[in-house]
């Protein structure tokens, strides 16, 4: 005979689902709203992930873009003919280009500008130290818009005029070269080889951002400098495609330099792309030909791809944190709520043992009941956010959607299993202690295994970060091993106040045991009863400590984005702007305006080349008053300010001298094989330096800095003209403007305070800012639903307990006092240990999260945990005090004499 | 010629009616007695019969929809609610059918629950608690939890706590409802000793023939009516 399969008896569960309706629903409620923050992530991870590297992509600027360097062409040896379909071959190499392209990087990138550049010839008509570039450019088979304000565009030069080039200037280069319309300029190569430059024309950009204008900076802003002692003018000028084959004809091939520059377009670039991008470019890169003849490709856009996935990855591991803690709190609360519905049952459950009812049957019932509420408060969770976002995940809440179900079911099958007098009890007392005695070990060794997953998720943590090794870079989510480290720390802290509780407890009872009054010896008495219950301690210490440590999250991220601005601006503002001798006295004028602490001016130089034995560095190169800017520094509050004294000692004349006295130096590497002695030639006055000691950690370099005193360097025979000016002070966003307009040639000014909302407004930062603020307070509903849950699955036996105290003759005002003892004290303490064991992880963890990937730190930012993070504990005091109040009430109201029979 | 001696208890007309309209059920209907100090007696009938309804009008844990009840001179029915607590605590003591122990607390820190409330002083109370304890035979059993004691041991410890607090009126609701019969005989024996022992007016509802003939008098309700 086969057992028969149990089926549930639908009219029962549809009674339950009548008597318990309250808490049933308040399970579906706490199903929606997990599933419906857990479905939210997805989305919005991708949104703020595709955001942020789109953001990305823009801060790089021309660092992203793909460079196709297209073949050399081909001079017969047998002397030159003009060829006019020169352009067309370029259109057509570029074509070609372009049809390289894996579609997915093609998909991404704009048209591209297509162009043919010279190196800067020197003009010969009027002096050394005036140098031209050339430039053909074209974006999408169009030349940049101009408008000419003198003359018309280049074009073909006649026959007889063979060996001549017509170019169009703009105004601003004109003006600095001192040269016009009908000019005839003379000019040569490095290797001498000469060509004559007519001028057609000069013009002003219609659209100065256009991308066409990126091919030579000098198309449009001339550069004017100091080079050995003399002074130099670089420009570029515009070839157009009639003019085009009359460059080619003048200039030997290997002086024209022909480019497909393809700037990708932000707003393409999709989080989920980036490292199929990556592989693509990595795979052009690779198919580049080896010689001149050859289409070779070059970019670092791979780079700025994998800097954003890397930032997207530590977001997306610091998000999973968080929500690890608020499922984790989700999943002991639905338990709790389990554990009401079958204690409210149990007497019923155990009836239904006793009449014969297996223990499958009891589950499967209760399992329809489960279902139901899970797929109601599935449905309602996923579909409102479907809804509000237009997509939702969902297998991040499998786990809280397994417990919803099941909880009820199995807690179900063991309370009738335990109370239907199935079980059977050892008649024998040495077989009931063995029973015991292996009941508190397994008890011990789950307690056992929670502090090994604590131990083993925070090593996992420390060890590689939250970012996942080994994790799929376009996976939903991270490292969860990692990520779950708070919450099982929070779990063991909680396990270990399960134990330690009950001792405070007997103090209490003994020290009150001996006083004549009855309400703190039956407060005393009572916690001893109901409050050391594992699972409401549980759910109360999670949901605090997850809140701390949410909170610190915020607070942590906050303030080092603050501290990284300040560290990237060098100050609470700074202008940067052409060099000039003025802008010392500018930055003692700005010492003298209110709110001002300090101004310094120096010089900072990207791109400097120093060289130490046989390597040759490119550094960002600081020159500056060693003793100002250390005032600098110390008034804001900047780090490392104290090694500036290094540079005091001011080193004798090295200039052309390598024997002579070294220029004191900080050093900045970053892992730079720059030995102690390196030289840097500053104008072609080679200076040797003495690195006396580490850099000051200013600026948000990713170069080597060398920072020098000016004096020094001065006396060395390089001569540096300021470049920048930084100011430190409160009142520095109020006056930076004026100060700014005394600086000529100002390239930009820069708040500090504008950096801080940049950073706290980018993509990834704000998102994870909003998760972390809307997880505090779900944990804190969480925290609050737990009290009331276990408040009232304890409530029948306090009403008993407190009818018989009023039956004896209790006051009123003693019988409130015993029951807000009784509920506000056990959960003042256990959240304020939980606030306890928050702050113990935010210190623990948040340090390996890699913040600094959000703030812009060159570390780690210093942990911070803001005192309102305790606010948590007085929100579910109140809430515990308002259950007490309304449980003072209930009781009070209730008829005596039914209470005293119950 | 002797002063009369005023009852303890003095029962005027008293009635209670539970629920409204056609379900409504009347539990008591115009019930007149009086109740000599020291004496102790049965209340007898069957179940439904109103004994309940009457001890917890008699004890202010009810209050009756007309007639008056009057313990030691004071008027239990016109009392509010702190002066029902005070009746309650001072002068009237009940006895559940389910002992009505605090399960935290031990067989001593129960029995001592009154004098905490009346703020007995420390030496006092534990000088009171041990006597009780010692009266009701759980001398040994004083730092045992409720459920470290058997039923009748649980009942013994809930008349020591009546008892603590030395009140006049003693009501006890079917005291043996839950013991067996032997256990049940030695808690009435006990009750009977207590009573005379403590000077205590007794007012017992019950189904035990045993007490109805250790009682000073039976009241037997029928209907909501008193007979004898």
């Amino acid at each position: 005979m086969t057992p028969s399969v149990p089926r549930p008896h639908l009219p029962t569960v549809v009674g339950r689902w009548r008597s318990d309706a309250a808490v049933l629903l308040l399970t579906a409620l706490v199903v929606a709203l997990a599933v419906g923050v857990t479905a939210a992530v997805d989305p919005v991870t991708e949104h703020a992930a595709d955001r942020a590297i789109a953001a990305t992509v823009r801060d790089a600027g021309r660092q992203a873009d793909v460079v196709a360097t297209l073949p050399e062409w081909y001079d017969d040896p047998r002397g030159k003919e003009l060829d006019p379909s020169t352009a067309t071959q370029v259109r057509q190499d570029a074509d070609l280009a372009r049809q390289v392209l894996p579609p997915d990087l093609a998909a991404v990138v704009r048209p591209g500008v297509v162009s043919v550049t010279t190196p800067p010839l020197q003009l010969l008509d009027a002096g050394p130290g005036r140098m031209l570039q050339l430039a053909f450019v074209e974006t999408d088979g169009r030349p940049p818009a101009v408008t000419y304000v003198d003359g018309a565009a280049p074009g073909a030069v006649r026959p007889a005029d063979a060996g001549s080039v017509e170019v169009a200037v703009d105004r601003s280069v004109a003006e600095a070269l001192a040269i016009g319309v009908g000019d005839r300029l003379p000019a040569e190569d490095e290797q001498g080889r000469t060509a004559e430059l007519r001028v057609s024309g000069v013009f002003t950009a219609d659209a100065p951002a256009d991308d066409a204008w990126q091919v030579s900076d000098r198309l449009l802003h001339p550069v004017q400098g100091v080079a050995d002692g003399l002074a130099y003018t670089t420009g570029a000028a515009l070839v157009s495609a009639g003019a085009l084959p009359d460059l080619r004809l003048s200039l030997p091939a290997d002086d024209l330099d022909r480019r497909l520059v393809l700037t990708p377009e932000p707003s393409r670039a999709r989080w989920r792309a980036t490292r199929s991008l990556e592989r693509s470019i990595v795979s052009l890169q690779s198919s580049s030909g080896v010689s001149a003849t050859d289409l070779s490709w070059d970019s670092r856009f791979g780079a700025v791809l994998q800097r954003g996935r890397e930032e997207v990855a530590a977001a997306r591991g610091q998000a999973q944190v968080l929500v690890v803690g608020l499922l984790g709190a989700t999943m002991l609360v639905l338990v709790l709520a389990a554990q009401l519905l079958v204690r409210r049952r149990r007497d019923e459950l155990a009836t239904l043992r006793q009449r014969g009812a297996s223990l499958g049957g009891v589950a499967l019932e209760l399992l329809v009941e489960g279902l139901a509420v899970t797929v109601l408060g599935g449905v309602v969770g996923w579909g409102v956010v479907r809804l509000a976002a237009g997509s939702a995940g969902w297998t991040s809440a499998v786990p809280v959607l397994l417990v919803a179900a099941l909880a009820v079911p199995l807690l179900g099958a063991v309370s009738a299993d335990s109370h239907g007098g199935g079980r059977r009890v050892p008649a024998n007392r040495g077989a009931r202690r063995t029973a015991e005695r292996a009941r508190r070990l397994r008890r011990l060794a789950a307690e056992a295994a929670v502090v090994a997953a604590a131990v083993l998720t925070t090593s996992a943590l420390l060890q590689r970060g939250v970012t996942g090794v080994g994790v799929a870079e376009d996976a939903a989510w991270g490292d969860a091993t990692a990520a779950s480290a708070p919450t099982w720390w929070a779990l063991a802290g909680a396990l270990l106040l399960v134990h330690l509780l009950p001792h405070p407890v007997r103090w209490a009872m003994r020290g009150t045991r001996r006083s004549p009054g009855g309400v703190g010896f039956l407060v005393a008495a009572r916690v001893a009863e109901t409050g050391v219950r594992a699972l409401p301690v549980l759910v109360l210490v999670v949901a605090v400590a997850g809140t701390t440590v949410a909170g610190s999250l915020v607070a942590t991220a906050r303030e080092g984005q603050a501290a990284g601005a300040l560290t990237a601006v060098g100050g609470d503002g700074r202008i940067d702007a052409e060099p000039q001798a003025d802008l010392s006295d500018v930055a003692a004028e700005a010492e003298d305006e209110p709110g001002v602490v300090a101004a310094v001016a120096g010089r900072v130089e990207d791109g400097v080349r120093i060289s130490s034995g046989g390597a040759v560095e490119v550094v960002r190169l600081v020159v500056v008053d060693a003793a100002d800017y250390a005032d600098l520094l110390a008034a804001g509050d900047l780090p490392d300010a104290s090694r500036l004294a290094l540079l005091g000692a001011a080193g004798g004349d090295s200039g052309g001298d390598p024997g002579g006295d070294p220029v004191p130096a900080l050093l900045r590497s970053g892992g730079s094989p720059l030995a102690d002695r390196p030289t840097v030639r500053w104008e072609d006055v080679p200076v040797v330096l003495d690195v006396v000691g580490t850099a000051p950690d200013v600026d948000a370099s990713t170069d080597p800095v060398l920072v020098v005193d000016a004096s020094a360097f001065a006396d060395a025979g390089a001569v540096a003209l300021p470049n920048t000016l930084w100011l430190s002070g409160p009142g520095t966003d109020q006056v930076i403007d004026a100060v700014a307009s005394r600086v000529t040639g100002v390239d930009a000014v820069v708040r500090r305070s504008e950096v801080v909302e940049a950073r706290r407004a980018a993509p990834l930062t704000s998102a994870l800012l909003a998760l972390a603020v809307a997880s505090s307070a779900l944990l804190v509903l969480l925290g609050v639903l737990g009290i009331v849950l276990s408040v009232a699955a304890e409530a029948p036996e306090r009403s008993r307990s407190l009818g018989r105290l009023r039956a004896l003759g209790m006051a009123d005002r003693d019988l409130r006092r015993v029951l807000l003892g009784e509920l506000v004290a056990p959960v003042a303490g256990i959240a304020l240990v939980g606030w306890s064991i928050g702050v113990a992880c935010s210190y623990a963890v948040l340090g390996a999260l890699s913040l600094d990937l959000l703030t812009g730190e060159a570390v780690a930012p210093r942990t911070v945990v803001p005192w309102w993070t305790v606010l948590a504990v007085p929100v579910v005091v109140a809430a515990a005090l308002g259950h007490a109040v309304l449980e003072a009430r209930r009781v009070r109201r209730r008829d005596l004499s039914r209470l005293v029979r119950a | 010629m002797n002063e009369p001696v005023p009852p303890m208890v003095e029962v005027r007309g008293l009635t209670r009616t539970y629920g409204a309209g056609s379900t409504a059920v009347t539990a008591l209907r115009d019930v007149t007695f009086d109740i000599a100090p020291g004496e102790l007696v049965a209340v007898v009938g069957r179940s439904g019969s109103g004994k309940t309804t009457l001890l917890n009008l008699l004890g202010g844990l009810d209050r009756p929809d007309s007639g008056t009840v009057r313990v030691d001179g004071t008027a239990v029915s016109t009392l509010d609610d702190s002066g029902l607590s005070a009746l309650r605590r001072d002068t009237v003591a009940y006895v559940f059918q389910t002992f009505g122990l605090i399960p935290a607390l031990t067989a001593a820190e129960n029995v001592g629950l009154p004098l905490r409330m009346r703020r007995t002083p420390v030496a006092e109370r534990e000088r009171r608690v041990e006597l009780l304890l010692d009266l009701v035979g759980l001398r040994d059993h004083a730092r045992q939890r409720p459920d470290q004691l058997s039923g009748g041991q649980q009942q013994r410890v809930a008349i020591a706590r009546a008892l603590a607090g030395s009140p006049r009126l003693l009501l006890a609701d079917e005291p043996t409802g839950q013991l067996d019969t032997e256990t049940g005989l030695a808690v009435m024996s006990l009750l009977r000793a207590v009573v005379e022992s403590e000077g205590v007016t007794a007012v017992v509802a019950t189904h035990d023939q045993v007490l109805m003939a250790l009682a000073d008098r039976v009241l037997a309700i029928s209907d909501g009516r008193v007979d004898g």
